[in-house]
């Protein structure tokens, strides 16, 4: 981003010095500042991309909402109907705790934000009923039981009550993502081994067309009990989680290589 | 700060704790009890003028969030009818052919409760007819002796005796053995379709294992064990009070939506409608629900 900037810059001094008033030099700067502040506002997205995505991942680095993630994933379907519904919640209610932080007060601040939390979980769940009956029957108890998945109302507390709405609602998109993404990862893993089969049911989710959707990866004979039951769920769990983490430490050695390479002197000055 | 601070209420309150005091600590001197009470009321105040103004928000954000949610569920209450009505009305037409009958199925039925049926709750007997006379009852039932808990189902009997159909509704088995009783993982449900009981104790009502006509599940013999006695278990139910479930009179009128799940159904859509607080008990009822909803959710 540095490297748009400095042209810029550059072709700005050019202008100012042709014009060479005080208004330009004052419009000059107010543009640098904007520019600083664009830059700002991007890398901050940027890193609450990344933070929701990868590095503070609600499902495997946080660790909330695991019995949702565990008991439900047993199809693609059921995953990629609760992490929607997550995803929704999750931004709506980051939405309106940004939007009514400075109402709040503070020492009453975690019933309201349950309060809006089960309000909205309420909604989903009637509107789940009323348009995919057949997903809502399927994910049965684990929906009502968003209310319950500390993933949000910890986001609610950590990030929407301190923030405006927009960024509090991009942070709520990323985390319900990262979320989803991993319950449709678990859902994938335990499907294929269980069933060999993939969107098996999705036509319950997504209507009639999505019966195409279907498919037979591998053909069993038998089902592979220990992928569809919770333990297979815990077992997929902590390989994922050992893979990110392997996939972490691989970048940080690599990191760590290239400095020393570059900058020998770097570790000397150690002091953040 | 002094007393020019407290309100009226407040003052009030206060005076009330005073006589209390006064009547608690009787030896001791009056002077330094003015200044306990003079203490308490500048502590006090703030915390009490604080607490009522955070009831109020709380308040507000109660009327609010329940103001969403019956708006929502009022919007989508029809919508939800019409999914559970049409819920019914596939599993009734997958036991009895919709052209064997011509009346509105899911609003003529007759509640019966019997401990022959394997429940203490209210089962229900949807009765088709074809221009006025019985054709066949499709009635739920339950058969407490599964492998792990009970086994809803449901089962059309034609007028004759014979079974038209059974459909499970709700189980726990485990996923991969005792789960082939759906009909969507094996067509063993099927077998029992034109069978009819011979006498009440007819003994070939049994799984091959114990010299019956039905087959069992590698692996899994007390699933189709259990399913095959609450079938003839509701069969007997039917022989023996068909003439009392025909002529009874019809429970279910359009306006009562009586559902195969009713139960469930039920008890989710009042607390939808009983307001304010009743969310998060809905929800503390459920999450203390036992350890079978994460097994029953594993078998979907």
């Amino acid at each position: 981003m540095s490297n748009n900037i400095a042209p810029q810059d550059t072709d700005n001094l050019a202008a100012s010095n042709e014009a060479n008033t005080n208004t330009a030099l004052e419009s000059e700067q107010n543009a640098e500042r904007k520019a600083a502040a664009k830059a700002a506002l991007k890398a901050e997205y940027k890193e609450l991309a990344i933070q929701g995505l990868w590095k503070n991942n609600p499902g495997l680095v946080q660790l909330l909402g695991l019995c949702p993630l565990l008991a439900v994933t047993s199809t693609v379907t059921n995953a990629l109907g609760l992490g929607l519904a997550t995803l929704l919640v999750l931004i709506c209610s980051n939405i309106t705790v940004s939007a009514i932080r400075h109402w709040v007060p503070k020492d009453i601040r975690i019933p309201i934000f349950v309060l809006i939390i089960a309000a909205f979980v309420t909604c989903v769940q009637l509107l789940m009923n009323a348009f995919s009956y057949g997903i809502y029957q399927s994910l049965g108890i684990f929906l009502p039981l968003i209310v319950t998945n500390c993933a949000i109302i910890g986001r609610a507390e950590a990030y929407a009550s301190k923030n405006p709405v927009k960024k509090a609602a991009f942070d709520g998109l990323m985390m319900g993502l990262g979320f989803a993404l991993i319950l449709i990862l678990l859902g994938v893993i335990r499907e294929i081994l269980g069933q060999g089969t993939l969107f098996d049911g999705a036509e319950l989710l997504l209507g009639d067309w999505a019966t195409s959707l279907t498919i037979q990866v591998m053909q069993l004979d038998t089902q592979f009990l220990l992928a569809i039951l919770p333990p297979g769920a815990f077992i997929a769990m902590g390989f994922l989680i050992a893979l990110k983490n392997a996939i972490d430490n691989y970048i940080k050695g690599r990191h760590v290589e290239k400095n020393d390479k570059v900058i020998e002197r770097v570790r000397v000055n150690f002091d953040s | 700060m002094t007393n020019k601070h407290n309100t009226q209420s407040n003052d009030d309150a206060d005076d009330a704790k005073t006589n209390a005091e006064a009547i608690n600590n009787t030896e001791t001197p009056s002077n330094s009890d003015s200044v306990t009470v003079d203490k308490e009321k500048t502590i006090r105040s703030p915390l009490t003028i604080a607490i009522s103004q955070n009831t109020m928000i709380l308040a507000l954000f109660a009327i609010a969030c329940t103001l969403t949610v019956s708006l929502v569920s009022e919007l989508t209450k029809d919508r939800i009818k019409v999914q559970e009505q049409q819920q019914l009305l596939n599993t009734l037409h997958s036991i009895i052919e919709p052209s064997r009958y011509d009346n509105d199925i899911a609003n003529d039925c007759v509640l019966i409760t019997s401990p022959q049926l394997g429940t203490d709750k209210v089962n229900t007997a949807y009765i088709a007819r074809k221009s006025g006379n019985v054709v066949a009852v499709a009635i739920t039932s339950t058969a407490p002796q599964g492998y792990s808990g009970n086994i809803d189902f449901i089962m059309a009997i034609n007028n004759d005796g014979s079974v038209n159909g059974v459909r499970v509704l709700k189980h726990q088995e485990t996923p991969g053995l005792g789960d082939k009783i759906e009909v969507r993982k094996s067509d063993w449900i099927n077998s029992f379709t034109g069978k009819t009981l011979r006498s009440e104790d007819d003994n070939r009502w049994a799984v091959a294992k114990d010299s019956g006509i039905f087959d069992q599940f590698t692996g899994a013999t007390i699933t189709p064990r259990a399913v095959v006695s609450g079938v003839k278990n509701t069969l007997n139910y039917f022989n023996k009070n068909k003439a009392m479930l025909l002529t009874s009179a019809n429970d279910c009128t359009s306006d009562v939506n009586n559902d195969v799940n009713s139960d469930e159904i039920n008890r989710d859509t009042v607390s939808h409608n009983t307001k304010t607080d009743a969310n998060f008990s809905a929800v503390q009822q459920k999450a203390s629900l036992p350890t079978t909803a994460i097994s029953e959710a594993a078998n979907e």
